[in-house]
Protein backbone atom coordinates (compact mmCIF):
# COMPACT_ATOMS: atom_id res chain seq x y z
CA UNK A 1 0.00 0.00 0.00
CA UNK A 2 1.46 3.08 -0.90
CA UNK A 3 2.34 5.56 1.89
CA UNK A 4 -0.30 8.43 2.36
CA UNK A 5 2.23 11.49 1.46
CA UNK A 6 -0.44 13.62 2.02
CA UNK A 7 -0.15 13.47 6.09
CA UNK A 8 3.07 12.49 6.48
CA UNK A 9 5.56 14.08 8.29
CA UNK A 10 7.53 15.14 5.52
CA UNK A 11 3.81 16.89 3.74
CA UNK A 12 4.42 19.90 2.59
CA UNK A 13 1.19 22.08 4.54
CA UNK A 14 3.15 21.82 7.91
CA UNK A 15 3.47 24.53 10.24
CA UNK A 16 5.35 27.93 9.25
CA UNK A 17 7.08 28.17 12.31
CA UNK A 18 9.41 25.37 11.84
CA UNK A 19 12.27 25.88 9.39
CA UNK A 20 11.60 23.31 6.57
CA UNK A 21 13.71 22.39 3.46
CA UNK A 22 11.79 22.19 0.58
CA UNK A 23 12.26 19.14 -1.79
CA UNK A 24 10.95 18.07 -5.39
CA UNK A 25 10.96 14.66 -5.80
CA UNK A 26 10.93 12.39 -8.67
CA UNK A 27 7.47 12.50 -9.66
CA UNK A 28 7.15 16.10 -9.03
CA UNK A 29 5.35 15.71 -5.27
CA UNK A 30 6.51 18.71 -2.79
CA UNK A 31 8.18 18.12 0.63
CA UNK A 32 9.36 19.62 3.45
CA UNK A 33 12.07 18.31 5.96
CA UNK A 34 13.26 20.54 9.15
CA UNK A 35 16.64 22.01 8.98
CA UNK A 36 18.67 19.36 11.89
CA UNK A 37 16.94 16.46 9.81
CA UNK A 38 17.64 17.73 6.24
CA UNK A 39 20.97 18.54 7.29
CA UNK A 40 22.10 14.53 7.91
CA UNK A 41 22.00 14.83 4.24
CA UNK A 42 25.45 15.59 2.78
CA UNK A 43 23.83 17.04 -0.32
CA UNK A 44 21.59 19.09 1.30
CA UNK A 45 23.86 20.20 3.53
CA UNK A 46 26.53 20.86 -0.12
CA UNK A 47 23.72 22.64 -1.85
CA UNK A 48 23.03 25.16 0.93
CA UNK A 49 26.97 26.14 1.24
CA UNK A 50 27.17 26.17 -2.82
CA UNK A 51 24.02 28.53 -2.56
CA UNK A 52 25.80 31.08 0.16
CA UNK A 53 22.39 29.54 2.67
CA UNK A 54 23.57 30.17 5.48
CA UNK A 55 20.47 31.89 7.89
CA UNK A 56 17.07 30.29 8.57
CA UNK A 57 15.57 33.04 6.95
CA UNK A 58 16.86 32.37 3.67
CA UNK A 59 15.93 28.51 4.12
CA UNK A 60 12.36 29.64 4.50
CA UNK A 61 12.50 31.24 0.88
CA UNK A 62 15.03 28.75 -0.88
CA UNK A 63 13.41 27.49 -3.93
CA UNK A 64 12.52 23.72 -3.65
CA UNK A 65 15.54 21.45 -4.40
CA UNK A 66 14.71 18.90 -6.88
CA UNK A 67 16.39 15.45 -6.04
CA UNK A 68 15.37 14.00 -9.51
CA UNK A 69 17.03 10.40 -8.55
CA UNK A 70 14.43 10.22 -5.48
CA UNK A 71 10.73 8.61 -5.70
CA UNK A 72 8.21 10.45 -3.14
CA UNK A 73 7.90 6.78 -2.05
CA UNK A 74 12.09 6.51 -0.92
CA UNK A 75 11.34 10.47 -0.10
CA UNK A 76 8.41 9.20 2.54
CA UNK A 77 11.04 6.77 4.44
CA UNK A 78 13.73 9.38 3.77
CA UNK A 79 12.05 11.52 5.79
CA UNK A 80 11.14 9.60 8.50
CA UNK A 81 14.25 7.86 9.15
CA UNK A 82 16.04 11.58 9.68
CA UNK A 83 13.07 12.96 11.56
CA UNK A 84 14.14 10.24 13.69
CA UNK A 85 17.81 10.85 13.46
CA UNK A 86 17.97 14.49 13.45
CA UNK A 87 19.14 14.92 17.34
CA UNK A 88 21.60 11.77 17.08
CA UNK A 89 25.20 13.17 16.79
CA UNK A 90 26.86 13.75 13.80
CA UNK A 91 27.62 9.93 11.84
CA UNK A 92 30.99 8.91 12.27
CA UNK A 93 31.88 6.38 9.31
CA UNK A 94 35.41 5.59 9.66
CA UNK A 95 34.79 5.55 13.88
CA UNK A 96 32.20 3.64 14.91
CA UNK A 97 32.58 3.23 18.23
CA UNK A 98 31.44 6.76 18.80
CA UNK A 99 28.37 6.06 16.74
CA UNK A 100 26.04 4.57 19.86
CA UNK A 101 22.67 4.15 19.28
CA UNK A 102 20.94 3.31 22.72
CA UNK A 103 18.33 0.04 22.42
CA UNK A 104 15.33 2.14 21.51
CA UNK A 105 16.83 4.21 18.65
CA UNK A 106 18.04 0.48 17.63
CA UNK A 107 14.67 -1.02 18.11
CA UNK A 108 13.31 1.93 15.44
CA UNK A 109 16.03 1.44 13.18
CA UNK A 110 15.22 -2.50 12.91
CA UNK A 111 11.54 -2.01 12.73
CA UNK A 112 11.96 0.82 10.65
CA UNK A 113 14.47 -1.84 8.11
CA UNK A 114 11.55 -4.00 8.51
CA UNK A 115 8.52 -2.37 7.32
CA UNK A 116 10.37 -1.12 4.57
CA UNK A 117 8.68 -2.14 0.98
CA UNK A 118 11.35 -0.42 -1.21
CA UNK A 119 14.94 -1.13 -2.41
CA UNK A 120 14.63 3.26 -3.42
CA UNK A 121 16.10 3.75 0.00
CA UNK A 122 19.22 2.49 -0.95
CA UNK A 123 19.48 4.61 -3.93
CA UNK A 124 17.97 7.23 -2.00
CA UNK A 125 20.58 7.04 0.89
CA UNK A 126 23.28 7.15 -1.63
CA UNK A 127 22.31 9.95 -3.62
CA UNK A 128 21.70 12.57 -0.83
CA UNK A 129 24.39 11.03 0.98
CA UNK A 130 22.64 10.35 4.53
CA UNK A 131 26.00 8.57 5.95
CA UNK A 132 24.10 6.64 9.09
CA UNK A 133 21.29 5.73 6.79
CA UNK A 134 23.30 4.08 4.32
CA UNK A 135 25.27 2.31 6.71
CA UNK A 136 22.58 0.96 8.63
CA UNK A 137 21.17 -0.19 5.17
CA UNK A 138 24.84 -1.68 4.45
CA UNK A 139 25.02 -3.28 7.69
CA UNK A 140 21.82 -5.00 7.00
CA UNK A 141 22.82 -6.27 3.57
CA UNK A 142 25.79 -7.79 5.06
CA UNK A 143 23.96 -9.11 7.63
CA UNK A 144 21.66 -10.73 5.11
CA UNK A 145 25.05 -11.93 3.56
CA UNK A 146 26.93 -13.40 6.32
CA UNK A 147 26.33 -17.20 6.88
CA UNK A 148 25.65 -18.17 3.29
CA UNK A 149 27.07 -19.97 0.81
CA UNK A 150 28.09 -18.64 -3.04
CA UNK A 151 25.41 -20.38 -4.20
CA UNK A 152 22.75 -19.70 -1.78
CA UNK A 153 23.47 -15.75 -2.21
CA UNK A 154 23.46 -16.16 -6.35
CA UNK A 155 20.18 -17.70 -5.53
CA UNK A 156 18.92 -15.21 -3.26
CA UNK A 157 19.77 -12.20 -5.07
CA UNK A 158 19.88 -13.29 -8.36
CA UNK A 159 23.53 -12.68 -9.07
CA UNK A 160 24.69 -14.26 -12.66
CA UNK A 161 27.48 -16.48 -11.91
CA UNK A 162 29.67 -15.18 -14.60
CA UNK A 163 33.28 -16.84 -14.54
CA UNK A 164 34.24 -19.53 -16.93
CA UNK A 165 34.17 -23.15 -14.96
CA UNK A 166 38.27 -23.32 -15.25
CA UNK A 167 38.02 -19.85 -13.29
CA UNK A 168 35.46 -21.51 -10.68
CA UNK A 169 37.66 -24.50 -10.10
CA UNK A 170 40.71 -22.23 -9.20
CA UNK A 171 39.42 -20.23 -7.14
CA UNK A 172 37.78 -23.23 -4.29
CA UNK B 1 34.30 -30.22 -0.19
CA UNK B 2 35.99 -26.80 -0.33
CA UNK B 3 37.12 -24.93 3.04
CA UNK B 4 34.62 -22.10 2.48
CA UNK B 5 31.67 -24.04 2.94
CA UNK B 6 32.36 -24.24 6.44
CA UNK B 7 30.86 -20.87 6.61
CA UNK B 8 28.02 -23.07 5.57
CA UNK B 9 24.93 -22.67 8.65
CA UNK B 10 22.28 -26.26 8.31
CA UNK B 11 21.09 -26.13 4.99
CA UNK B 12 17.92 -24.77 4.44
CA UNK B 13 15.83 -25.51 1.82
CA UNK B 14 14.04 -22.42 1.05
CA UNK B 15 15.49 -18.49 2.02
CA UNK B 16 13.55 -16.13 4.46
CA UNK B 17 14.99 -13.19 2.78
CA UNK B 18 14.43 -10.07 5.41
CA UNK B 19 13.74 -7.54 2.93
CA UNK B 20 10.57 -8.23 0.73
CA UNK B 21 12.59 -6.89 -2.40
CA UNK B 22 15.71 -7.79 -4.22
CA UNK B 23 18.24 -5.09 -3.99
CA UNK B 24 21.81 -6.41 -3.83
CA UNK B 25 22.24 -6.73 -7.50
CA UNK B 26 21.43 -3.01 -8.22
CA UNK B 27 23.64 -1.23 -5.34
CA UNK B 28 26.02 0.43 -7.03
CA UNK B 29 29.67 0.27 -6.15
CA UNK B 30 29.84 2.39 -3.37
CA UNK B 31 27.50 1.17 -1.39
CA UNK B 32 28.63 -2.56 -2.34
CA UNK B 33 32.36 -1.47 -0.62
CA UNK B 34 30.59 -0.21 2.11
CA UNK B 35 28.66 -3.19 2.93
CA UNK B 36 32.25 -5.68 2.42
CA UNK B 37 33.83 -3.62 4.53
CA UNK B 38 31.68 -4.69 7.48
CA UNK B 39 31.89 -8.34 6.75
CA UNK B 40 35.06 -10.92 7.86
CA UNK B 41 37.30 -12.23 5.51
CA UNK B 42 35.82 -15.73 5.66
CA UNK B 43 32.70 -13.85 4.25
CA UNK B 44 34.04 -11.94 1.92
CA UNK B 45 36.13 -15.19 0.58
CA UNK B 46 32.49 -16.77 -0.31
CA UNK B 47 31.17 -13.17 -1.60
CA UNK B 48 34.52 -12.96 -4.02
CA UNK B 49 33.07 -16.19 -5.73
CA UNK B 50 29.49 -14.87 -6.41
CA UNK B 51 30.16 -12.78 -9.37
CA UNK B 52 33.29 -10.97 -11.64
CA UNK B 53 31.71 -7.41 -10.03
CA UNK B 54 32.09 -8.78 -6.70
CA UNK B 55 35.45 -10.10 -7.24
CA UNK B 56 36.91 -7.24 -8.42
CA UNK B 57 35.58 -5.13 -5.45
CA UNK B 58 36.90 -7.75 -2.70
CA UNK B 59 40.14 -7.56 -4.36
CA UNK B 60 40.65 -4.15 -4.24
CA UNK B 61 39.76 -3.93 -0.67
CA UNK B 62 41.63 -6.63 0.21
CA UNK B 63 44.77 -4.70 -1.82
CA UNK B 64 44.37 -2.15 0.26
CA UNK B 65 43.97 -3.31 3.09
CA UNK B 66 45.89 -6.14 3.40
CA UNK B 67 49.77 -5.37 3.33
CA UNK B 68 51.21 -8.04 5.66
CA UNK B 69 50.05 -11.73 6.33
CA UNK B 70 51.15 -13.88 9.30
CA UNK B 71 51.01 -17.42 8.55
CA UNK B 72 51.42 -20.08 10.85
CA UNK B 73 50.48 -23.90 10.65
CA UNK B 74 52.34 -24.85 13.63
CA UNK B 75 49.54 -26.82 16.28
CA UNK B 76 46.50 -25.32 14.50
CA UNK B 77 43.51 -27.70 13.72
CA UNK B 78 41.35 -25.58 11.76
CA UNK B 79 41.60 -22.39 10.00
CA UNK B 80 41.31 -19.17 12.12
CA UNK B 81 41.44 -16.17 10.46
CA UNK B 82 42.07 -12.69 12.25
CA UNK B 83 41.64 -9.29 10.05
CA UNK B 84 43.53 -6.36 11.69
CA UNK B 85 42.36 -3.52 9.07
CA UNK B 86 44.09 -0.77 11.11
CA UNK B 87 47.33 -2.47 10.92
CA UNK B 88 46.87 -3.99 6.96
CA UNK B 89 47.61 -7.08 8.17
CA UNK B 90 46.03 -10.72 8.07
CA UNK B 91 46.95 -12.99 11.09
CA UNK B 92 46.00 -17.20 9.62
CA UNK B 93 46.60 -20.26 11.50
CA UNK B 94 45.88 -23.09 9.72
CA UNK B 95 46.60 -26.18 9.84
CA UNK B 96 49.82 -27.18 6.88
CA UNK B 97 46.61 -29.65 4.94
CA UNK B 98 45.26 -27.21 4.19
CA UNK B 99 46.17 -27.10 0.29
CA UNK B 100 42.55 -24.72 -0.79
CA UNK B 101 42.77 -22.16 1.70
CA UNK B 102 46.41 -22.00 1.28
CA UNK B 103 46.09 -21.59 -2.65
CA UNK B 104 43.28 -19.39 -2.58
CA UNK B 105 45.65 -17.16 -0.03
CA UNK B 106 48.24 -16.88 -2.31
CA UNK B 107 46.21 -16.03 -4.91
CA UNK B 108 44.36 -13.35 -3.66
CA UNK B 109 47.35 -11.63 -1.41
CA UNK B 110 50.50 -12.57 -4.17
CA UNK B 111 50.83 -9.46 -5.79
CA UNK B 112 50.22 -7.15 -3.09
CA UNK B 113 51.74 -7.76 0.80
CA UNK B 114 54.97 -6.66 1.60
CA UNK B 115 55.62 -8.21 4.82
CA UNK B 116 55.04 -11.67 5.11
CA UNK B 117 55.56 -13.68 8.92
CA UNK B 118 55.82 -18.06 8.13
CA UNK B 119 57.09 -20.66 9.06
CA UNK B 120 59.80 -22.69 7.23
CA UNK B 121 57.42 -25.62 6.14
CA UNK B 122 55.11 -23.22 4.21
CA UNK B 123 57.62 -22.29 1.90
CA UNK B 124 59.71 -24.94 1.50
CA UNK B 125 56.22 -26.98 1.00
CA UNK B 126 54.62 -23.92 -1.25
CA UNK B 127 55.25 -26.08 -4.72
CA UNK B 128 52.84 -28.31 -3.49
CA UNK B 129 49.90 -26.02 -3.32
CA UNK B 130 48.36 -25.72 -6.75
CA UNK B 131 48.63 -22.02 -7.61
CA UNK B 132 46.86 -20.80 -10.87
CA UNK B 133 49.40 -18.02 -11.84
CA UNK B 134 52.69 -17.72 -14.36
CA UNK B 135 55.13 -20.14 -14.28
CA UNK B 136 57.73 -17.30 -14.31
CA UNK B 137 56.26 -14.97 -11.59
CA UNK B 138 56.91 -14.66 -8.63
CA UNK B 139 55.06 -15.98 -5.78
CA UNK B 140 55.43 -13.04 -3.47
CA UNK B 141 57.15 -10.73 -5.99
CA UNK B 142 55.60 -7.54 -4.08
CA UNK B 143 57.09 -9.18 -0.41
CA UNK B 144 59.98 -6.57 1.18
CA UNK B 145 60.40 -7.90 4.54
CA UNK B 146 60.38 -11.44 5.38
CA UNK B 147 60.23 -13.51 9.25
CA UNK B 148 60.43 -17.18 9.22
CA UNK B 149 60.06 -19.13 12.24
CA UNK B 150 62.43 -22.48 12.13
CA UNK B 151 61.63 -25.49 13.89
CA UNK B 152 63.25 -28.38 13.20
CA UNK B 153 64.20 -28.53 9.85
CA UNK B 154 65.10 -31.61 8.08
CA UNK B 155 67.42 -31.76 5.51
CA UNK B 156 65.33 -32.65 2.44
CA UNK B 157 63.30 -29.50 3.40
CA UNK B 158 66.57 -27.30 3.04
CA UNK B 159 67.04 -28.95 -0.19
CA UNK B 160 63.77 -28.38 -1.45
CA UNK B 161 63.68 -24.91 -0.19
CA UNK B 162 66.84 -24.11 -1.84
CA UNK B 163 65.61 -25.27 -5.20
CA UNK B 164 62.09 -22.94 -4.62
CA UNK B 165 63.52 -19.99 -3.34
CA UNK B 166 64.06 -17.76 -6.34
CA UNK B 167 60.27 -18.52 -7.53
CA UNK B 168 59.33 -16.91 -3.63
CA UNK B 169 60.62 -13.68 -3.58
CA UNK B 170 62.70 -10.70 -5.50
CA UNK B 171 64.51 -8.92 -3.89
CA UNK B 172 64.14 -8.54 -0.11
CA UNK B 173 65.22 -5.97 2.03
CA UNK B 174 64.88 -7.06 5.55
CA UNK B 175 64.75 -10.60 6.84
CA UNK B 176 64.90 -12.24 10.26
CA UNK B 177 65.57 -16.12 10.60
CA UNK B 178 63.95 -17.06 13.98
CA UNK B 179 66.15 -19.84 14.59
CA UNK B 180 64.59 -22.31 17.11
CA UNK B 181 68.30 -24.20 17.94
CA UNK B 182 66.44 -27.24 20.03
CA UNK B 183 69.18 -29.57 19.54
CA UNK B 184 72.51 -30.17 17.82
CA UNK B 185 70.75 -31.85 14.74
CA UNK B 186 68.96 -28.97 13.53
CA UNK B 187 72.41 -26.56 13.43
CA UNK B 188 73.93 -27.64 10.34
CA UNK B 189 70.14 -27.21 7.97
CA UNK B 190 70.15 -23.90 10.14
CA UNK B 191 73.20 -22.50 9.39
CA UNK B 192 72.66 -23.74 5.30
CA UNK B 193 69.13 -21.33 5.21
CA UNK B 194 70.81 -18.65 6.67
CA UNK B 195 73.60 -18.78 3.75
CA UNK B 196 70.42 -19.40 1.41
CA UNK B 197 69.22 -16.19 2.14
CA UNK B 198 72.36 -14.42 2.90
CA UNK B 199 73.80 -15.49 -0.99
CA UNK B 200 70.04 -14.34 -2.33
CA UNK B 201 69.51 -11.26 -0.65
CA UNK B 202 73.15 -9.39 -0.40
CA UNK B 203 71.70 -6.65 0.27
CA UNK B 204 68.87 -7.27 2.91
CA UNK B 205 69.30 -6.52 6.21
CA UNK B 206 68.81 -9.91 8.36
CA UNK B 207 68.08 -10.66 11.92
CA UNK B 208 69.14 -13.84 13.43
CA UNK B 209 67.60 -14.87 16.76
CA UNK B 210 68.63 -17.58 18.22
CA UNK B 211 66.11 -19.58 20.56
CA UNK B 212 67.76 -22.19 23.03
CA UNK B 213 68.38 -23.37 26.14
CA UNK B 214 71.57 -23.78 27.25
CA UNK B 215 74.66 -21.32 25.61
CA UNK B 216 76.61 -25.06 24.38
CA UNK B 217 73.73 -24.89 21.48
CA UNK B 218 74.03 -21.35 20.90
CA UNK B 219 77.67 -21.66 20.40
CA UNK B 220 77.60 -24.75 18.20
CA UNK B 221 75.12 -22.79 16.12
CA UNK B 222 77.54 -19.60 15.49
CA UNK B 223 80.26 -21.85 14.76
CA UNK B 224 78.59 -23.44 11.58
CA UNK B 225 77.22 -20.08 10.65
CA UNK B 226 79.34 -18.63 7.30
CA UNK B 227 80.84 -15.52 7.85
CA UNK B 228 78.23 -12.81 7.79
CA UNK B 229 77.03 -9.29 8.80
CA UNK B 230 73.84 -9.34 10.13
CA UNK B 231 71.91 -6.18 11.21
CA UNK B 232 71.27 -7.85 14.58
CA UNK B 233 71.85 -11.06 16.42
CA UNK B 234 69.25 -11.92 19.53
CA UNK B 235 70.46 -14.53 21.55
CA UNK B 236 67.21 -15.80 23.80
CA UNK B 237 66.96 -18.13 26.27
CA UNK B 238 63.94 -20.59 26.23
CA UNK B 239 64.93 -22.20 29.56
CA UNK B 240 63.53 -20.42 32.80
CA UNK B 241 65.90 -20.53 35.68
CA UNK B 242 68.69 -18.55 33.76
CA UNK B 243 71.31 -21.26 32.66
CA UNK B 244 75.12 -19.22 32.25
CA UNK B 245 75.77 -17.74 29.14
CA UNK B 246 80.17 -16.69 28.45
CA UNK B 247 80.38 -13.68 26.88
CA UNK B 248 84.49 -14.60 26.08
CA UNK B 249 82.91 -17.66 24.52
CA UNK B 250 80.94 -15.27 22.47
CA UNK B 251 83.39 -12.97 21.39
CA UNK B 252 85.77 -15.75 20.20
CA UNK B 253 83.55 -16.97 18.39
CA UNK B 254 82.30 -14.23 16.50
CA UNK B 255 85.70 -13.24 15.75
CA UNK B 256 87.02 -16.46 14.57
CA UNK B 257 83.67 -16.96 12.42
CA UNK B 258 84.07 -13.33 11.29
CA UNK B 259 80.48 -12.90 12.06
CA UNK B 260 80.18 -9.01 12.92
CA UNK B 261 76.49 -7.79 14.21
CA UNK B 262 75.63 -4.13 14.35
CA UNK B 263 73.21 -4.79 17.13
CA UNK B 264 73.48 -7.66 19.98
CA UNK B 265 71.00 -8.55 22.23
CA UNK B 266 70.52 -10.88 25.00
CA UNK B 267 67.47 -12.15 27.04
CA UNK B 268 66.93 -14.38 29.88
CA UNK B 269 70.78 -14.93 30.33
CA UNK B 270 72.76 -15.01 33.54
CA UNK B 271 75.62 -13.22 31.75
CA UNK B 272 78.97 -13.54 32.75
CA UNK B 273 82.93 -12.94 31.20
CA UNK B 274 86.44 -13.38 32.75
CA UNK B 275 86.98 -9.74 32.59
CA UNK B 276 90.09 -10.48 29.52
CA UNK B 277 88.99 -11.17 26.78
CA UNK B 278 86.92 -7.73 24.66
CA UNK B 279 83.51 -8.12 25.98
CA UNK B 280 82.91 -7.77 21.37
CA UNK B 281 85.29 -9.06 18.87
CA UNK B 282 84.48 -5.54 16.91
CA UNK B 283 82.98 -2.27 16.89
CA UNK B 284 79.65 -2.64 17.44
CA UNK B 285 76.56 -0.40 17.67
CA UNK B 286 74.03 -1.55 20.02
CA UNK B 287 74.36 -3.95 22.57
CA UNK B 288 71.39 -4.94 24.84
CA UNK B 289 70.96 -6.66 27.91
CA UNK B 290 67.48 -7.85 28.30
CA UNK B 291 66.14 -9.36 31.63
CA UNK B 292 69.49 -11.17 32.43
CA UNK B 293 71.61 -11.29 35.59
CA UNK B 294 74.86 -9.95 35.41
CA UNK B 295 77.34 -12.44 37.27
CA UNK B 296 79.61 -10.13 38.11
CA UNK B 297 79.45 -6.37 37.30
CA UNK B 298 83.09 -5.92 37.93
CA UNK B 299 84.37 -8.68 35.49
CA UNK B 300 81.85 -6.98 32.84
CA UNK B 301 83.70 -3.49 33.23
CA UNK B 302 86.83 -5.01 33.00
CA UNK B 303 85.66 -6.50 29.53
CA UNK B 304 84.49 -3.58 28.36
CA UNK B 305 87.96 -2.05 29.41
CA UNK B 306 89.80 -4.93 27.20
CA UNK B 307 87.86 -4.41 24.24
CA UNK B 308 88.78 -0.49 24.27
CA UNK B 309 92.18 -1.06 24.82
CA UNK B 310 92.40 -3.79 21.55
CA UNK B 311 90.48 -1.12 19.38
CA UNK B 312 92.16 1.94 20.80
CA UNK B 313 94.29 3.30 18.63
CA UNK B 314 98.46 2.50 18.69
CA UNK B 315 99.67 5.90 18.53
CA UNK B 316 99.11 9.05 17.78
CA UNK B 317 99.39 9.79 14.35
CA UNK B 318 101.36 12.84 13.38
CA UNK B 319 100.41 14.23 9.81
CA UNK B 320 102.57 16.84 8.53
CA UNK B 321 100.54 18.46 5.84
CA UNK B 322 102.96 20.70 3.70
CA UNK B 323 100.78 23.02 1.47
CA UNK B 324 102.06 23.47 -1.60
CA UNK B 325 103.53 26.87 -2.29
CA UNK B 326 101.99 28.30 -5.43
CA UNK B 327 103.57 30.49 -7.52
CA UNK B 328 102.92 33.63 -6.06
CA UNK B 329 101.87 36.41 -9.15
CA UNK B 330 104.90 38.55 -9.39
CA UNK B 331 102.82 41.90 -8.72
CA UNK B 332 101.85 40.61 -4.93
CA UNK B 333 103.85 39.97 -2.25
CA UNK B 334 104.76 36.89 -1.42
CA UNK B 335 102.71 35.15 1.19
CA UNK B 336 105.08 33.62 4.11
CA UNK B 337 105.19 29.53 3.41
CA UNK B 338 103.10 27.71 5.38
CA UNK B 339 103.65 24.74 7.30
CA UNK B 340 100.97 23.21 8.86
CA UNK B 341 101.41 20.57 11.49
CA UNK B 342 98.25 18.83 12.91
CA UNK B 343 98.22 16.12 15.13
CA UNK B 344 95.27 13.93 14.09
CA UNK B 345 93.99 11.52 16.65
CA UNK B 346 92.72 9.03 14.37
CA UNK B 347 89.06 8.98 15.28
CA UNK B 348 87.64 5.30 15.94
CA UNK B 349 84.28 4.36 16.21
CA UNK B 350 83.85 3.96 20.26
CA UNK B 351 84.00 -0.10 20.55
CA UNK B 352 80.36 -0.11 22.11
CA UNK B 353 78.15 2.85 20.11
CA UNK B 354 75.12 2.16 23.01
CA UNK B 355 74.93 0.19 25.91
CA UNK B 356 71.00 -0.72 26.69
CA UNK B 357 70.10 -2.65 29.96
CA UNK B 358 66.47 -3.15 30.12
CA UNK B 359 64.01 -5.38 31.81
CA UNK B 360 64.32 -7.26 34.99
CA UNK B 361 67.80 -7.70 35.87
CA UNK B 362 70.04 -8.29 38.74
CA UNK B 363 73.43 -6.72 38.76
CA UNK B 364 75.45 -8.99 40.96
CA UNK B 365 78.41 -7.35 43.20
CA UNK B 366 75.83 -4.14 43.01
CA UNK B 367 73.24 -5.31 45.09
CA UNK B 368 73.80 -3.78 48.07
CA UNK B 369 72.69 -0.24 46.43
CA UNK B 370 69.21 -2.14 46.01
CA UNK B 371 67.72 0.23 42.97
CA UNK B 372 70.23 2.27 42.63
CA UNK B 373 72.38 -0.50 41.08
CA UNK B 374 71.89 0.54 37.74
CA UNK B 375 73.26 3.98 38.13
CA UNK B 376 76.26 2.66 39.34
CA UNK B 377 76.50 0.26 36.60
CA UNK B 378 76.00 3.58 34.12
CA UNK B 379 78.99 5.50 36.04
CA UNK B 380 81.53 2.75 36.32
CA UNK B 381 80.47 1.84 32.25
CA UNK B 382 80.84 5.50 31.44
CA UNK B 383 84.12 5.95 33.46
CA UNK B 384 86.04 3.63 31.09
CA UNK B 385 84.34 3.79 27.76
CA UNK B 386 83.57 8.53 28.31
CA UNK B 387 81.98 7.96 24.41
CA UNK B 388 79.43 5.69 25.05
CA UNK B 389 75.97 5.72 25.38
CA UNK B 390 74.30 4.13 28.53
CA UNK B 391 70.53 3.77 28.98
CA UNK B 392 69.47 2.03 32.00
CA UNK B 393 66.17 3.42 31.83
CA UNK B 394 64.31 0.68 31.52
CA UNK B 395 65.21 -1.76 34.07
CA UNK B 396 63.30 -2.67 36.57
CA UNK B 397 63.61 -4.86 40.01
CA UNK B 398 61.65 -7.52 41.75
CA UNK B 399 61.11 -6.16 45.14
Amino acid sequence: MAPNFEEAPGSSKRLKEEILYRFHSKEGHEFTMEKAAAELSGVVKQISQDLGIDDDESIRNMKPIPLINVSSEAFHYVVKWCEQHKTMPPWEQDKWWLNERDEEMKKWENEFLGGLTSEQLFDAANYMDIKCLLDKCAETVAGMIKGKSVEEIREIWELENDFTPEEEEAMK
Amino acid sequence: MSWRSSVRGPAKPSFACPFPFRVVPSIPDVVLRRIFSMMSYKELCACEAVCRRWQTIIQQQMKRDIHEISLESIGSYNVNIMWQKGLKRLTVSCPPSSPDFLAGLIRRHRASIARLTTDFRFLCTIESIRVNKDEKRKYFGKAEELWVLVVCPKEEDVVRFESVEERIFNELTGITLQLMVSSKFVITSNARILQIFAQRHPQAQITIELHADNANLIFAQLEAFPACNPLKIKIICTDFNLPRFKLDTLSEILSAQRIAAKIITFRDWTLCCDGITPVVPGPLDTFRISSCTIESVDALVDSFKAAVKKMAPKKVVKKVVKKKAEAPPLDEEPKPKKKVVRKVLKKRPPVVKRVEVAGQCTLRGLDFLHHKAHTELENRLAACVPTMEIDTSEIYYWD
